[in-house]
């Protein structure tokens, strides 16, 4: 008679990442039918998949259930439109509304991060509402740093154009001397005395946003 | 003694959701005991919301939002009079709220370290602990409920029992209580009434700090007297 398989102890079993090889290999079956049991533990809400075009699937399997309460946050944002990805340090999920690209580049420029901040630069070319931006970069006291941030992106990378009215409330508005405490380059000077704010990135960080 | 109603994840999302909304200001607390092996999918309903806070100004403004949304305080009441704590009974729902302490246990650092999961409800923050500090919470109350989740926790996860052994220390070192005399009492019941999948080393090493603790007390008691 055949073993009827428990998922849940399967899960625990498998916790971590595999590929279909290893996971064929961990289980000593086919690939096919290690690829069968991946599927059943996506459906089963244990195992999630990265892929990127041709490259092998990556499986992460987790004991826990992949998280279904709320919307996804910060860092799945980041990660989601960014070509530099983060490890997220906790998983941030949102339940009173949707979590918007204005909101995710905003609440990363403020965390002082580096990290953060770098690969939230991409954000700038799926901007849809820099009224919302604006809004947001006032309410913490960031405007003039979200300014000068767009106008170093621009530079790397093809974004879309700020409207003329978000761009002068920025230049008129409020914003913090350093956007992370005592850190300045010595690129992007003109960018820095035109906003009055100093800029904790050199051009050679920002080209990752390019390759990422 | 009257059973006591439960909450289901969906009633609890609905639940944080109204409170959100209704506090004034941005409120962080932490999630323990049932609510966080919700959140962590271990659980599906729970008896009482357990959250601690770390500001008192956070604990404050909550326990009001609590009653003006209606909640009455309960007739219960939590046993250590020295730490700041409340019962609240808001619908169907309980809600035991501490400040810094879940009864003898202190919020440490590390514990906030290990926080794997922030769920935002409005002005609602709420950070999930991690289960292996659920374990430890859950060894000092042992009840029998506290014994069917932990035991349901070592089904369902792959424990880090490293990091268990470190905070019950980090506890032990930090207050007058023996956690990893607890916690040892706590796993070994665990053992014979859910033959529960502890390690062995494990228990090995906790029954040695667990006799070590016993005899340092010992010579302290000796001195003082």
């Amino acid at each position: 008679m055949r073993k009827r398989i428990d998922i849940s102890e399967l899960a625990k079993k498998l916790e971590g990442m595999h590929t279909a090889e290893t996971l064929a290999s961990e289980l000593n079956v086919s690939i096919r039918t290690a690829i069968n049991i991946a599927s059943k533990l996506r459906k089963a809400g244990y195992l999630h998949y990265y892929s990127a075009g041709r490259k092998k699937r990556i499986y992460q399997i987790s004991p826990m259930r992949f998280r279904l309460l709320g919307r996804p946050g910060l860092y799945e944002t980041i990660n989601k439109y960014s070509k530099i990805k983060i490890k997220e340090p906790f998983n941030h999920r949102i339940h009173d509304r949707k979590f918007s690209i204005e909101e995710a580049l905003v609440l990363a420029i403020n965390s002082e991060n580096i990290r953060l901040i770098l690969s939230s630069l991409n954000l700038f070319a799926h901007i849809k509402n820099w009224g919302l931006l604006n809004n947001l970069a006032k309410r913490y006291n960031l405007q003039r740093n979200i300014g000068a941030l767009y106008d170093v992106t621009k530079l790397i990378i093809k974004i879309k154009k700020m409207d003329e009215r978000t761009r002068n409330s920025l230049l008129r508005g409020n914003g913090r001397e350093y956007i992370i405490k005592d850190l300045s380059s010595k690129d992007f000077k003109s960018i820095e005395e035109k906003w009055r704010i100093k800029m904790p990135l050199n051009f050679n960080d920002l080209s990752r946003l390019r390759t990422g | 003694m009257e059973e006591k109603n439960r909450i289901n994840v969906k009633e609890q999302e609905d639940l944080f959701n109204l409170i959100g909304k209704t506090l004034k200001k941005k409120v962080e607390c932490y999630a323990v005991g049932g609510t966080a092996m919700m959140f962590l999918n271990i659980k599906e309903t729970t008896k009482d919301v357990d959250l601690v806070f770390k500001e008192k100004e956070d604990y404050e403004i909550f326990k009001d939002t609590l009653i003006k949304l209606g909640a009455k305080e309960s007739k219960f009441k939590i046993e250590n009079r020295q730490k700041v704590s409340s019962i609240l009974d808001l619908g169907e729902a309980r809600f035991d709220l501490f400040l810094d302490y879940l009864i003898y246990f202190r919020l440490t650092k590390t514990i906030i370290s290990r926080i794997k999961e922030v769920h935002e409800f409005f002005n609602m923050v709420v950070k999930i602990v991690s289960p292996e500090d659920i374990i430890l919470f859950k060894s000092m109350a042992d009840r029998i409920s506290d014994r069917v989740d932990v035991s349901d926790i070592i089904k369902k996860l792959n424990v880090n029992w490293s990091q268990v052994l470190e905070e019950a220390e980090l506890q032990t070192e930090n207050s007058e209580y023996f956690f990893s005399t607890f916690l040892y009492n706590f796993l070994i019941g665990l053992n014979e009434d859910f033959k529960a999948d502890v390690p062995r080393d494990f228990m090995t090493k906790l029954e040695k700090i667990t006799e070590k603790s016993l005899l340092e007390a010992r010579e302290r008691l000796k001195k003082s007297n």
